[in-house]
């Protein structure tokens, strides 16, 4: 188990986002979470790497404990993190998003790093846009980059928080293409999603979340056929239908 | 005209005088001011409820009190209360860096504020640690936001120094008003004051800018 959560609870003030979260992950598999916005998958994600505290229970990634491990940053290198937002770094440019985090931790040397980032960069697509600044690249691209730059650091496990959400429709595809081969050559990725037809594809199993819990979970084509509870069916019965 | 420039050669000396202790003055209590606001900011974004609580309570109490009463307080006030004899240019730098400090941490805290969260969220999750990303994520942008205020609050430092003659440091107004003792001259001793008030701002404001154009990244098609 590359990813395992034991009964999380995580609350923003009196608001509690996760009651009594559990979930594992294998190593290459493709976990897709869906849901209604509010249901807490951006949370249950973002407690996957700490970028969120929680409250009670546990979470290991890659057999570490996240909430109590000394070197999180450590850890946080073997988890790549995509944005809906991009946050793509404004000052540096597409390779220099790419070189800082592996030469500022010393990952890699200068040579190796940008022969990989050339590489990444090939492989999204981006090759002629290493040397411009982020604000000139279409959303589509941003992301594309921010994909690669996550890739960078040779992580173990990427983490996706709706990561199309903020693209012009006609952009989404040359984003979910990137994943897709992400996904066929075995990495293993939690995603959260409102792709609907992509979870479809490319999911392994999904999980669908209502109001802080995991109501519904199983392989896509179990999820997308034949729903068994009543919230995940009303669910997917509006998104599907728009 | 002749007249004027008898005046101008005259009280040139003791004015160029007055503008080095201003100069003097200015640069020391910036150069202190920054390090205030800076440890201030730094206080005011920290996790911890004490010293956010002294940043918040410095910054409202220096912006309610004038600095000429801040200015008369420290070097009359306290000097008579500690029973001490303060140089009058040394309390006026402590004046001068307690009032501009306050305004500095502000202007730091807005500038690290005004950088979108997922900045920092995305530096932190590539492994990152927290100064590593405020110096290479965080700082590079917030700077390049607050150069501008910053070099605002340089412009009225240099102008509040004026406000300090009152504790009889021998700066450029105070040089000016000496002079005008002597000569009753005020028109022509306090338009060359403020001629050279102006020419010393409009240098450093010249300067800013190259800074300005140096630090700017996002200009297209470079």
């Amino acid at each position: 188990m590359i990813i395992e959560a034991n009964k999380i609870k995580k609350s923003f003030g009196k608001l509690q986002v996760l009651r009594d979260i559990s979930l594992t992950v294998d190593e290459g598999e493709v976990l897709c979470i869906i849901g209604p916005s509010g249901s807490g998958k951006s949370t249950l994600l973002r407690c996957l790497n700490r970028l969120e505290d929680i409250q009670d229970g546990s979470v290991a990634v890659l057999g570490e404990d996240v909430t109590h491990t000394k070197n999180i940053n450590r850890l946080r290198e073997n988890i790549g993190m995509v944005f809906q937002s991009f946050n793509l770094f404004p000052n540096y440019t597409v390779l220099g998003n790419m070189l800082l985090a592996p030469l500022e931790l010393k990952k890699m040397n200068r040579k190796e790093a940008e022969e990989k980032a050339l590489a990444l960069l090939k492989k999204v697509g981006l090759e002629d846009k290493k040397d411009v600044y982020p604000q000139t690249l279409s959303g589509g691209q941003k992301q594309r980059a921010a994909i690669a730059r996550a890739l960078q650091m040779n992580p173990k496990i990427m983490l996706f928080d709706e990561p199309t959400s903020a693209l012009d429709p006609e952009m989404v595809d040359e984003v979910l293409k990137v994943m897709k081969d992400l996904a066929q050559e075995g990495m293993t990725m939690v995603i959260v999603t409102h792709e609907m037809n992509f979870a479809r594809d490319v999911a392994d199993r999904v999980i669908f979340m209502d109001g802080g819990y995991i109501v519904e979970q199983g392989t896509a084509k179990e999820i997308f056929t034949a729903p068994k509870n009543d919230r995940c069916r009303d669910f997917l019965a509006k998104v599907l239908s728009a | 005209m002749d007249l004027f420039l008898k005046i101008f050669q005259e009280s040139l000396p003791s004015l160029l005088s007055g503008l080095r202790i201003t100069v003097i003055m200015a640069l020391l209590s910036l150069f202190f001011a920054s390090i205030v606001g800076l440890i201030m900011c730094v206080f005011s974004i920290s996790r911890f409820r004490l010293l956010k609580a002294i940043s918040t309570t410095y910054i409202y109490v220096i912006r309610g009190i004038p600095l000429m009463i801040l200015g008369l307080f420290l070097y009359f006030g306290v000097g008579a209360a500690l029973q001490i004899r303060f140089d009058p240019m040394v309390a006026a730098i402590i004046a001068l860096t307690i009032n501009a400090g306050a305004y500095m941490a502000e202007i730091f805290r807005a500038g690290i504020q005004a950088i979108d969260f997922g900045q920092m969220e995305a530096a932190r999750s590539l492994g990152l640690n927290y100064f590593k990303a405020m110096k290479r994520v965080i700082l590079p942008q917030a700077v390049k936001i607050m150069i501008p205020s910053i070099m605002n609050q340089f412009i009225t430092t240099i102008k509040d120094t004026s406000i300090l003659s009152v504790v009889s440091v021998r700066e450029l107004t105070l040089s000016g008003q000496i002079i005008i003792a002597n000569n009753y001259r005020p028109f022509e001793v306090y338009a060359i004051v403020a001629l050279m008030y102006f020419v010393f701002i409009t240098i450093l404001t010249m300067i800013s800018k190259q800074m300005e154009r140096k630090l700017s990244y996002d200009h297209r098609g470079e």
